[in-house]
């Protein structure tokens, strides 16, 4: 579904952490569910999700909450949804902790990809987090 | 009371008179008592009213033949019968009797009935109406229907026999006349209604209105009524008129009464805001009002209509008992701001990016058909026109008429698409908007169109336009990069979509800003140094590869780029 990602003052309150990392494994990969055939070819947008994922982040840089330290390296959880990670890839994680999981959880329709740095440095400051 | 009459032509004139009903002495009778008046030596009555009746023979001659054979017998005559009450004289016929006694001199102007021919009960009422001194005001309704026009106004002077005489000009076939009679104390009399007949042609000037004096009121009672603001004649006596309300196009149809007005509590079907055609006919001219005279708006304000609107995205905004999980507001901002634009569509929290693609796609290449397209009704509603291809290739219109109600997010901001200004909401631009929620009560929902779709089908629907899709793969590159050429240079408006219904297909966006599953509205195509560029909008109006200064989710990929990222393109043509 790709629908635009949450508006940042919505989401940001919710998340615990903030960092910049990039993604060094996918150590663990949900089954793609049920995949709809379209109707006609220029379909686009039937709701699927993508499968959950379990990856290892490195920070670059702690934005925000008590998670993180520069080169330090953890597991996070991305929920089924509409995107998967890959190996290699950079920006800005918010995250929670969620006690269904053990890892903290990505937030974010997203994740990295939800937001510019400029927008979410911009929302940090106005949200005052820190 | 008829009286002795000595003179036996005169008195053979008198009883055939005396035998009617009416007693008439007529322009033509008079000419029967004139020959016998005339009769003398060798010439007899006959001869005589042969001479008076002679085609061109004017009142003077026909004066001078009666008086040569005029006898005291007969001036004796003549004044018993001027003194007789219960006879009915038409003015000229009266003068001619009366110059031969003595009594008055010859008029020799024409009298009425003699340009103007009027049925004989008129002249009747005309000729009570007419007592010496006093002043008769005559009016040509048809020219202007109230009488302070003195381009259609006579007034004319009584006298003291009871004639008058005097010129109206443009008095045409079937014209309507009002007369009454004013005294030297200034009292009036009720005006009578004559027309005009005999005047050469055909009756084909139509009745006129004062549609200016008229006013419609809101009455409370989901009707409005109709005010006369003047006090004179809307338009001709017995005139039809027709008052059409633009907005529902139901006409109401009336008789003026005699006096040119309106019958009393006349109201018609209609609300404040509403404007009414007012079209009129005589009867012979404009009997299918088709000719509109002017129009007439109900005061006031109109009353924000409140329409149903579509439910929301099952999935996200509906309760468990099916009920809205979200609320709505109205949005009363401008349909159209600074013309439509490819950057006035924004999606909102709704899987229809096949829409919006396709309606910024139409808003870029021909702005001028999401303009005609959606219709502000002045009334809080807009009427939206889709176009309904069916199965022969046919098209048709399916009007959708919906409110500016919009779901909401818990700031108040439009929660599904959205215009420019859409942080405000008596300014956002609404025809985005308003298209979309048109679209989802056409479709049946905003789940029936939040669930993915065709940009094909949407593009159809906008533009009625034929659509085709191209797959995009290496090989075809250069292919579909002269399609979209090809619909730059012809103003066709494209879309394109991405790949992404499984992880692997998915995986390739990570971190591109490039989305999976996602449609793309195609702005146009380059040619720089040798490579080839497409250049794309992502509906939401944001959120785009690479970063040129803007964040409007406008950017272009190197055509090798876009064969990696996008599965197909949807061109309409034409």
């Amino acid at each position: 579904m790709a629908l635009p990602p949450e508006p940042i003052d919505e989401l940001l309150p919710q998340a615990e952490f903030g960092v910049i990392a990039e993604v060094l494994d996918i150590k663990e990969r949900g089954k793609q569910d049920y995949i709809p055939t379209p109707e006609k070819p220029d379909m686009v947008d039937i709701p699927r999700d993508l499968p959950y994922q379990v990856l290892t982040l490195q920070v670059k840089e702690r934005l925000f909450g008590a998670l993180g330290t520069l080169g330090e390296r953890f597991d996070v959880y991305k929920p089924a949804g509409d995107y998967v990670l890959r190996a290699g890839v950079e920006g800005p994680f918010f995250l929670v902790k969620d006690p269904e999981h053990k890892q903290p959880v990505i937030i974010g329709r997203y994740g990295p990809d939800n937001y510019t740095m400029t927008v979410v440095r911009a929302a940090i400051k106005k949200h005052g987090r820190s | 009371m008829p009286v002795r009459i000595q003179d036996k032509q005169l008195s053979q004139v008198m009883a055939q008179v005396d035998r009617q009903p009416t007693k008439k002495i007529d322009d033509n009778t008079v000419l029967e008592l004139l020959a016998g008046v005339g009769d003398r030596n060798a010439d007899t009555s006959a001869t005589v009213l042969q001479r008076l009746t002679q085609p061109g023979a004017t009142r003077q001659q026909q004066f001078e033949e009666a008086k040569a054979g005029l006898s005291s017998k007969e001036r004796d005559d003549l004044n018993a019968i001027l003194g007789r009450t219960d006879l009915q004289w038409t003015p000229g016929a009266r003068n001619l009797i009366e110059a031969l006694t003595g009594r008055a001199q010859l008029s020799t102007e024409n009298q009425t009935g003699d340009s103007l021919q009027l049925p004989e009960a008129l002249k009747n009422k005309l000729t009570a109406l007419a007592k010496p001194g006093e002043t008769l005001e005559i009016v040509n309704v048809s020219d202007n229907p109230q009488s302070g026009d003195a381009a259609n106004k006579m007034e004319v002077k009584v006298d003291q026999w009871g004639r008058f005489s005097g010129q109206l000009d443009n008095v045409k076939e079937g014209d309507h006349l009002r007369v009454r009679s004013r005294g030297a104390n200034g009292n009036v009399s009720n005006w009578i209604n004559l027309q005009a007949q005999g005047m050469g042609g055909e009756d084909t000037r139509n009745a006129k209105i004062k549609a200016e004096e008229l006013g419609l009121e809101v009455n409370g009672r989901g009707s409005v009524d109709l005010v006369h603001l003047g006090n004179g004649m809307v338009s001709e006596p017995n005139a039809q008129v027709r008052l059409t309300n633009q907005r529902t196009g139901e006409s109401f149809d009336f008789t003026l009464n005699e006096s040119g007005q309106f019958p009393r509590g006349v109201s018609v079907k209609g609300e404040a805001g509403d404007a009414f055609s007012v079209a009129v006919s005589d009867g012979t001219n404009n009997t299918s009002f088709r000719e509109v005279a002017g129009s007439i708006k109900v005061e006031g304000a109109p009353q924000p209509k409140n329409l149903e609107d579509p439910m929301p995205w099952k999935e996200r905004h509906v309760n468990a008992d099916g009920t809205p999980s979200v609320k709505s507001e109205r949005f009363t901002g401008p349909l159209f701001a600074e013309g439509v634009k490819v950057d006035d569509v924004k999606q909102g929290q709704l899987g229809n990016c096949f829409l919006c693609a396709a309606a910024a796609a139409a808003a870029h290449t021909d702005p001028d058909a999401i303009k005609n397209m959606i219709k502000d009704n002045g009334d809080g509603t807009y009427t939206v026109t889709f176009k309904e291809r069916d199965y022969r290739g046919t098209l048709t219109d399916k009007k959708i008429t919906v409110d500016g109600d919009l779901y909401v997010r818990a700031n108040g901001a439009a929660l599904y698409g959205a215009g420019m200004n859409s942080s405000s909401k008596d300014q956002m631009e609404m025809w985005y908007p308003i298209f979309e929620k048109a679209y989802a009560a056409y479709k049946g929902s905003y789940d029936k169109i939040g669930s993915g779709g065709s940009t094909g089908d949407a593009l159809t629907a906008i533009l009625g336009a034929r659509t085709t899709y191209s797959g995009v793969e290496d090989y075809n590159a250069d292919r579909v990069y002269d399609s979209l050429k090809k619909a730059q240079e012809n103003g066709w408006p494209a879309t394109a979509a991405t790949y992404g219904k499984d992880s692997p297909e998915a995986e390739r966006y990570a971190g591109q800003k490039v989305y999976p599953w996602h449609a793309y509205t195609v702005m146009g195509v380059q040619e720089e140094d040798g490579k080839k560029y497409v250049q794309l909008r992502n509906p939401w109006g944001s959120t785009e590869p690479g970063y040129d200064g803007k964040d409007d989710g406008i950017f272009r990929l190197e055509l090798k780029d876009f064969v990696h990222y996008y599965s197909g393109v949807t061109i309409a043509q034409g």
